[in-house]
């Protein structure tokens, strides 16, 4: 990994590093990098594996009516209460100028 | 014991203990003691569910409803559950008494418990020593009998590494069988939540309790129906690996060990090529997926408060500056393999790799019961002891395949700081808990 | 010129894709449809998929004669944006294939669910829109022009309302263009409308046209489209594309899509407009003008056949057409959403038929029915033709004497005059006497004067 590549990830990832931290971070990536690259050696199938499990969505009912919709109220103003700056019921969030 | 008495006398373990060992993040006395009573009384009249007044801890990334959910991050150091896990709601119906919510890795980022945003846990036989992690906390509180059964999350080992450094069992399930409803992910694919016990039957009981297909995580299966399409096959044998290199301690304690599964079982020797390889395809595999899992911390709907005068992106940077470093290593490693250019050369390759060692493990647990293995390959070190990054990685070594096969796993306490681990096939959870007994 | 569409169309399901929050966004308050799963609290996991949402997202997959898949994966694409709770939109592979409409190959259709609203202005966030199903329909870039943009999404519009499966409130619909006139791809995100997107288009194609004609080069770019202006305008700039880092998502057990399920589906499909257009012309002998505007709603194309069997099927094609169509449009409404039953309309035109209403009276009881919800039997009195012969003379001799000036003109010679007298004699009589009949009686008291 290059300097130019931790910064270009830490701004995809929203994360701020300070020039040591970068510096700090190039020695660490290259190190572990570098003992895991080893898996290239490995012999490897094509498959690749996502799920554990072999097993299928289930697939969920759409339900019509009133049902599990008791304490809604309540859970929703749990969340709002929640949100770490609101505007009435709304959450806060930036304003951006267009 | 009468239910009251057990929880009084747990309330007093940690009031005299918890300063020096800091197993606790938030204790709920008042409420342990209300159920308390509502609980003995129901004991009385016959009434009690399977618990039956049992104390549980749980680890702090499990959401308990009203309570203080944190991951020991700055960034949800204030934010309260808004709902109950699938796992505490199964512990209340069958009247356990959750007790607090133990310390634990950032985001459970490591096997030390000292990556802690707030403090580190400390191991009860040698306070200057790591207690293991992530669940480090909830296996110093079983240790201590400040509870007498815990929940922790394993994604590479964070149950069984501080069961082994801390002389408790700890069990994880075959991937599956437990709801991850309600538990902060760390890395989908693997993690899974599992019960610490003083002893066997506790961690067991606990186990039964939580287990179970839940709609709210459609990655649970029903563990008779996919066992029975297994068609396994006990063959009494065990196998453990030729080629691992271990501390001399732990060398000595396993050859012990040894000679006790030998009195039941046909010991055999594997070669497993595939174990160098076992730390990068895990570390390489959760990173993946943690940097996906962190994706939501942005401090506008819970946690820490995003500053919402700055442009809109910087308020991102600005809240998720809140990362401690092992999180943000993880998150830049993880980003780093999912990128465009970098995807193919190493998330792709390590997702074929996950396949062929699981593939592999699959060949062999046709042959053999059970792989026994040290926990962890050396003792706990010392929190002055300042480890790399990878250094602290390769200690993982000996539980993550348990992990990227999804396959069950226990630690059995059998000597200060040291644990023997049992690896069983898919599904036969039930079984490794058997073998467990037979070991001490 | 090629352009190529991504359509992004509400399927409409009682709950949303990944919980049982309910999908009634417009008719709440603000964050009132939320659960932990979608503001994506830490520990929530994303229930099994909305069995529904699937369902409807395969029939318009098959009405648009795409090939199913056999599977399904949900993807996680990365980004943020505080109108997506988890950092991460749920996203599928394509549900089915290579379909065709209005000539244009389908390349794919997948799902994916909606992000909250984010208003930028006010500085809020509302998630109950947070989760709701969607459906993608992407089409090859062989569009050849803005018409042919407004004709393809004129026939998608027509099949949509046909399967019932997709919402169609504003705000429903959210479509991406791509337009290359050189081969310098301009891509045109988020317009509101079927009908803004020709007005984008166009716009893009005048405004690439003068670049080139002036020698100016055309950047490949993404733009936005405004709805008030009808322009577009460039998007900042990023210095890299967007990655968004696409993984399986390890939450999301794979999806079957079982013959059965799709068997099913199949038989859930109604004639669909084109093929029901071609039949109405066969059977009904209508002309393809009118049986195109008639297919365009399925009500209408129903409603239609029903009358058609009893009465002369082209002058209901034209009833259709005309006054009824143009109540409707005048009102934004589509028939389905108007005050307008079945049965009412059945009888306003058997009135209308058998002449016991006038033409005006049809419209005016259409009128009546649409903006005050009446029922067509409790009105129909007031829009009866006058049979009162007596009073019709009576009051056709009172607007002669009254404009006698109209009648002198149509005597020297000036025929056009009588439609004055006419048009008076039947706002007199509340457009309740044909007007041929009117015409007949004026005709006759003239020239009975002249004698």
């Amino acid at each position: 990994m290059e300097k130019e590549d931790i910064k270009k990830i830490a701004e995809i990832a929203k994360i701020k590093l300070s020039e040591d931290e970068c510096e700090k971070l190039l020695d660490e990536m290259n190190e572990i990098l570098n003992y895991f690259s080893k898996i290239e050696e490995m012999k490897i199938s094509d498959e690749e594996l996502y799920y554990v499990n072999e097993i299928y969505n289930p697939l969920r009912e759409d339900e019509k009516g009133e049902k599990g919709k008791v304490g809604e109220k309540e859970k929703s103003e749990l969340l709002i209460n929640e949100f770490t700056e609101r505007k009435g019921k709304y959450l806060s969030a930036p304003k951006v100028k267009i | 014991m009468d239910v009251i008495e057990n929880l009084e006398r747990k309330i007093k373990n940690i009031e005299e203990k918890d300063k020096e060992v800091n197993a606790f993040i938030e204790v709920y006395f008042e409420e342990a003691r209300k159920r308390a009573t509502e609980i003995s009384k129901k004991i009385e009249r016959g009434e009690a569910g399977k618990l039956a007044g049992l104390i549980v801890a749980v680890k702090n990334n499990i959401a308990v409803k009203g309570k203080k959910l944190t991951c020991a991050s700055k960034i949800l150091e204030n934010h309260r559950a808004t709902y109950n896990a699938t796992v505490v709601e199964r512990i209340l119906r069958e009247d356990g008494i959750i007790i607090g919510s133990t310390n634990m890795d950032e985001f459970a980022c490591g096997n030390t418990t000292s990556t802690s945003a707030f403090f580190k846990t400390r191991n009860p036989y040698d306070l200057e020593r790591i207690p293991g992690g992530s669940s480090g906390g909830s296996a110093v509180a079983v240790a201590l009998d400040m509870c007498d059964c815990a929940l922790g999350s394993d994604t590479g080992g964070s149950i069984r590494c501080p069961a082994a450094f801390c002389g408790v069992y700890g069990f994880k399930p075959t991937y599956g069988l437990v709801s991850r409803y309600g538990l902060v992910d760390m890395a989908m694919s693997l993690d899974q939540i599992g019960t610490f016990g003083k002893d066997l039957k506790t961690a067991k009981i606990l186990f039964d309790v939580i287990k179970g297909p839940d709609e709210k995580d459609p990655t649970t299966v029903e563990q008779f129906e996919m066992k029975k399409k297994m068609k396994k096959k006990m063959k009494g044998k065990v196998g453990i690996f030729k080629e691992i290199s271990l501390e001399k301690d732990v060398e000595i304690s396993f050859k012990d060990a040894l000679r006790k599964i030998e009195k039941n079982f046909e010991v055999i020797e594997v070669s497993f090529p595939y174990i160098d390889y076992f730390v990068p395809i895990y570390y390489l595999t959760m990173a993946a997926e943690f940097s996906s899992a962190m994706q939501r911390y942005d401090g506008l709907r819970y946690g820490v408060k995003a500053n919402r005068n700055l442009e809109i992106f910087e308020s991102y940077f600005d809240a998720r500056g809140n990362f401690g470093e092992e999180v943000k290593r993880r998150i830049i490693l993880g980003t780093y393999i999912t990128s465009k250019e970098y995807k193919e050369k190493w998330y792709t390759i390590t997702l074929k790799a996950r396949a062929t060692v699981k593939k592999e493990l699959k060949k062999l647990f046709e042959e053999i019961d059970f792989i026994v293995t040290p926990t962890m390959p050396c003792l706990p070190w010392k929190f002055d002891e300042k480890l790399k990054p990878i250094q602290s990685y390769v200690a993982d070594v000996l539980t993550v395949f348990a992990n990227l096969a999804g396959l069950p796993a226990i630690s059995v306490p059998y000597e200060k700081f040291i644990g023997i681990q049992i690896v069983g096939d898919s599904f036969c959870d039930e079984e490794v808990f058997e073998a467990a007994s037979m070991i001490k | 010129m090629k352009i190529g569409l991504e359509i992004h169309v509400q399927l409409k399901t009682e709950r949303k894709l990944f919980c049982d929050c309910k999908t009634n966004y417009l008719e709440v308050p603000e964050n009132e449809n939320i659960c932990e799963i979608c503001t994506g609290q830490p520990g929530a996991k994303p229930s099994a998929v909305n069995k529904q949402a699937l369902k409807n997202a395969l029939k318009i997959s098959l009405a648009l004669g795409c090939a199913p898949k056999k599977e399904v994966t949900f993807l996680r694409k990365h980004y943020f944006w505080p109108d997506l709770p988890s950092g991460y939109q749920r996203t599928s592979t394509p549900i089915a294939t290579n379909g065709k409409l209005s000539g244009i190959t389908i390349r794919e259709v997948h799902m994916e669910e909606d992000p909250g609203r984010y208003d930028l202005k006010e500085g809020v966030v509302d998630y109950n829109r947070s989760g709701i199903p969607l459906i993608e329909i992407v089409t090859e870039p062989e569009i050849k022009s803005p018409e042919h943009a407004k004709e393809f999404l004129e026939e998608l519009s027509a099949i949509l309302n046909y399967l019932n499966s997709s919402r169609e409130e504003p705000g429903s619909t959210r479509i991406d263009a791509n337009i290359s006139i050189n081969d310098t791809r301009v891509e045109i995100k988020n317009i509101n409308s079927f009908s803004g997107v020709y007005s984008a288009l166009s716009y893009e194609f005048f405004r690439q046209k003068d670049l080139i004609s002036k020698g100016k080069k055309i950047e490949r770019e993404t733009r936005h489209y405004d709805e008030k202006t009808e322009k577009t305008f460039p998007l900042r700039k990023k210095e890299y594309e967007e990655d968004y880092r696409y993984i399986p998502d390890p939450d999301i057990p794979v999806l079957k899509i079982s013959e059965e399920m799709i068997k099913e589906i199949e038989k859930e499909i109604p004639e669909l407009p084109n093929k029901r257009m071609e039949r109405i012309i066969n059977e009904y002998k209508i002309r393809e003008r009118e049986a195109k505007i008639i297919v365009s709603e399925i009500e209408i194309a129903d409603i239609f056949e029903k009358i058609a069997k009893k009465f002369d099927p082209i002058k209901v094609s034209y009833w259709i057409v005309g006054p009824l169509k143009k109540q409707l449009n005048y009102r934004n409404l589509k028939l389905k959403n108007s005050n307008l039953k079945y049965e009412d309309l059945i009888s306003i035109f058997e009135d209308f038929y058998n002449k016991r209403i006038t033409e005006d009276g049809m419209e005016n009881a259409l009128i009546k029915i649409l903006d005050e919800g009446k029922k067509y039997e409790e009105i129909k009195s007031e829009f009866f033709v006058i049979e009162d012969f007596e009073k019709i003379k009576n009051t056709i001799d009172e607007v002669l004497k009254e404009n006698e000036n109209a009648v002198k003109d149509y005597k020297a010679g000036n025929l056009k005059a009588i439609n004055f007298l006419i048009g008076t004699a039947m706002k007199k009589l509340s457009g309740k006497v044909d007007s041929n009949l009117i015409r007949k009686i004026i005709l006759e008291k003239i020239e009975k004067v002249e004698k």
